[in-house]
């Protein structure tokens, strides 16, 4: 039986067509719930399939400042957001947690506490860990100089953050074992009341937390 | 979490109960595992010595888990992760070119004698059907609105000075159905017609 997943592939130029129809939300980091709220894909775990495969088609006229998680990325991908001042990120989700991310309305109604997002397996490793694809489990000092040195063989200059308006979005970024922004895993959410519950027994706390 | 240890473990103890059990009839034999606890005699109450059947599992879950601490302040958080009911309008200026090419309708009702509005997903609603089979290709623009003939006139001539070459435009305008089928395929310069009026 082969491991190997499949990602839905998303080109640049739509991903940019999205976002000037306003079909994409982009006051918030883009994930694969946001890219999912769209309605405009379907993805299905059991089918072994990953996630968002960015593709190059439309890399020249991609002019957004996004803040972006997807599950695969080339170097021209990552170096098209980049040059605009936005930031990418290759993350990992495993099958029980991208049934989560993908309709997370369906999963809160189920009641049951948030998953941990399981860590790559052994063939992916080097992937998520490598700075040069933007991996989730990369050391942040190793990939800010990776953005550097992109942005030396392109030939563009890196956008200040700090300059930027919208630098708390950009500057946003989930846990290596969070599916969602912002909410940790344990915690149980309650649609119909508009509370979330949270764990205090230490036991479950230190599962949830591993 | 630890069941399927437990339950190998109990299997192997019941094995080793049913052989002593003759011998030892009135012992009780506790085993603990994780947060399962089981008894041997309710099990034999319920099975009898000699059964195959495995011993029922009874799980007991602490209090403590039950206790939560309630909070609204992370509700920002889901609230972004909800689907929106409907597709959102765009925002920008009438006739402003986007980056990705898309250009925003800046045409109303009532500028030309017909209309064409976009479709849900604020595409033009220019389309080709192609049948492989046959060989086969129509382009067709729907949901036109208003003299959909008067727009149907402007085509042919836009085609006509467009491809001099081409004698003949087979052409059928079903008012009906707010549709306009040509014979061949003229997506790019039906796009391009409709983008110069506006819509």
């Amino acid at each position: 039986m082969s491991l190997k997943l499949s990602y839905t592939p998303l080109c640049m130029g739509k991903l940019q067509m999205m976002i000037d129809t306003n079909r994409l939300r982009c006051d918030v980091p883009v994930d694969v719930t946001q890219l999912m709220a769209t309605g405009l894909f379907s993805i299905s775990p059991q089918q072994k399939e990953g996630g968002f495969m960015l593709e190059n088609e439309g890399i020249d006229h991609f002019k957004a400042t996004i803040n972006i998680e997807v599950q695969w990325a080339n170097e021209a991908v990552i170096a098209s957001v980049e040059r605009n001042g936005g930031f990418i990120t290759t993350a990992y989700f495993d099958p029980l947690s991208l049934t989560a991310a993908i309709k997370p309305v369906e999963f809160f109604g189920r009641g049951i506490a948030i998953p941990r997002r399981m860590l790559p397996p052994q063939h992916l490793i080097d992937y998520y860990s490598d700075p040069k694809n933007r991996g989730y489990l990369a050391d942040p000092a190793e990939v800010a100089r990776e953005r550097f040195l992109l942005a030396q063989k392109y030939g563009y200059e890196l956008p200040d953050v700090n300059a930027s308006p919208n630098k708390d979005i950009l500057l946003e970024r989930k846990d290596p074992r969070q599916i969602f922004f912002g909410l940790e895993p344990g915690w149980v959410v309650n649609l119909k009341d508009k509370v979330i519950l949270k764990p205090t027994d230490p036991e479950l706390k230190e599962h949830f937390a591993s | 979490m630890a069941l399927k240890p437990c339950v190998r473990q109990l299997g192997g103890v019941a094995q080793v109960w049913r052989c002593v059990s003759r011998s030892i009839a009135h012992q009780t034999y506790r085993i603990t595992a994780g947060n399962t606890c089981h008894d041997i005699n309710d099990a034999q109450k319920a099975a009898g010595p000699t059964s195959a059947r495995l011993p029922r599992l009874r799980h007991t879950i602490p209090e403590s888990y039950e206790k939560v601490e309630v909070s609204t302040a992370e509700w920002s958080y889901v609230e972004r992760l909800l689907p929106l009911k409907s597709i959102p309008k765009p925002t920008g200026n009438p006739g402003e070119v986007m980056p990705s090419g898309w250009v925003v309708p800046s045409a109303k009702p009532g500028d030309y004698p017909y209309f064409v509005p976009r479709s849900a997903n604020h595409m033009l609603p220019v389309y080709l059907l192609h049948k492989p089979i046959l060989s086969k290709h129509v382009t067709s623009v729907k949901h036109v609105q208003g003299d959909i003939f008067a727009l149907s006139e402007e085509l042919r001539e836009h085609l006509t000075q467009l491809l001099p070459s081409r004698k003949i435009i087979n052409m059928r305008v079903h008012e009906p159905h707010q549709m306009i089928q040509i014979k061949g395929q003229f997506v790019t310069e039906l796009k391009e017609f409709l983008l110069k009026k506006g819509f």
